[in-house]
């Protein structure tokens, strides 16, 4: 009774570790569409401002952070403000926690956290 | 006396679980990340229509109207944003991006500049400028292609490109999106 039913409870394992493997991918992916989000809500903030604030700044960073980023930096983004229809720049760069899944042996699964990094600029104009 | 062997559809059935298991979760990732992208291009287009949304102060200063001043540079404007929003290069051209297989290509860009009850029409095809198209007492009656109705200054893009489709095959496809541009 057993042998028929060993291979089928392996299968049942292998099946519950792929979903596991699967369901951590999807949080990684909905995380980098998260950044996406965040981008465009600042990016709006920056048209009606002109700039990214001192205050917004550290609000987007808090966001960021709260998404799993760090090494956070926002070179290259527009940090003063500037005239109506002139252009306006948000450059988000850092690495994001990703969590990797590795097959060790039949029955053993091995979890990593990887930094990949990300790179999201974003280009409008003032509209102050 | 010959005795038959015992089945074993224990082995075929782990083997279907698994198979099965593996294709589902495979399809899922891969369609969960064509929506993903899908979203990023919409976002994309819209972000760079807001862009190159810049009205002219002095006539809005003096008549209250909203128009942009200069469709030329309005659509200049528009492609440099969309190549910086989707990581495109000079040549429109993806960079790191595993699901946009081709050049994007800015099918068509028009701007309805409001003047009245007139709508002024300035289009890009391909990047071509089109001869301006004057619709008279159209405010408020005329669609833009993705179906909303032009009531204030709207622009209106639409782009194409190839993407890795859920088979490792390829599609060519089509991204609209229209801003207007309102005081409200």
């Amino acid at each position: 009774m057993l042998n028929k039913t060993i291979p089928v409870l392996t299968a049942i394992v292998l099946a519950a570790a792929m979903i596991l493997i699967f369901v951590s991918w999807i949080g990684n992916i909905n995380n980098k569409g998260e950044i996406n989000t965040i981008a465009r809500k600042y990016m709006l903030i920056m048209e009606t401002e002109g700039y990214l604030s001192v205050e917004q700044e550290q609000n987007l960073i808090a966001d960021l952070e709260a998404e799993n980023m760090n090494n956070i930096s926002l070179s290259g983004t527009t940090m003063t403000e500037v005239g109506y229809g002139n252009e306006i720049v948000l450059n988000i760069s850092g690495n994001m926690k990703f969590n990797n899944f590795d097959f060790i042996s039949l029955f053993e699964l091995d979890k990593e956290i990887i930094d990949i990094p990300i790179n999201k600029p974003l280009r409008s104009t003032a509209k102050y | 006396m010959l005795k038959k062997d015992e089945g074993s559809i224990e082995h075929t059935i782990a083997l279907m679980v698994i198979l099965i298991v593996s294709f589902l979760v495979l399809h899922q990732y891969r369609l969960t990340t064509i929506n993903l992208v899908s979203e990023l291009v919409e976002d994309s287009i819209t972000a760079s229509n807001l862009a190159s949304a810049v009205i002219d102060i002095e006539e809005f200063g003096t008549t209250n109207e909203i128009k942009v001043k200069d469709a030329g540079e309005a659509y200049e404007t528009y492609c440099n944003a969309l190549k910086s929003n989707l990581m495109l290069d000079d040549y429109f051209m993806p960079v790191n991006n595993d699901y946009i297989k081709s050049n994007v290509t800015v099918h068509d860009y028009i701007l309805y500049n409001v003047n009245g009850n007139d709508i002024e029409e300035y289009r890009f095809s391909n990047g071509v400028p089109q001869a301006l198209t004057t619709h008279n007492s159209m405010v408020g009656v005329m669609l833009t292609p993705d179906g909303k109705l032009i009531e204030n200054t709207t622009i209106y893009s639409k782009v194409g490109f190839t993407i890795r489709g859920l088979q490792e095959d390829e599609y060519y496809v089509y991204k609209d999106e229209s801003v207007d541009i309102t005081t409200r």
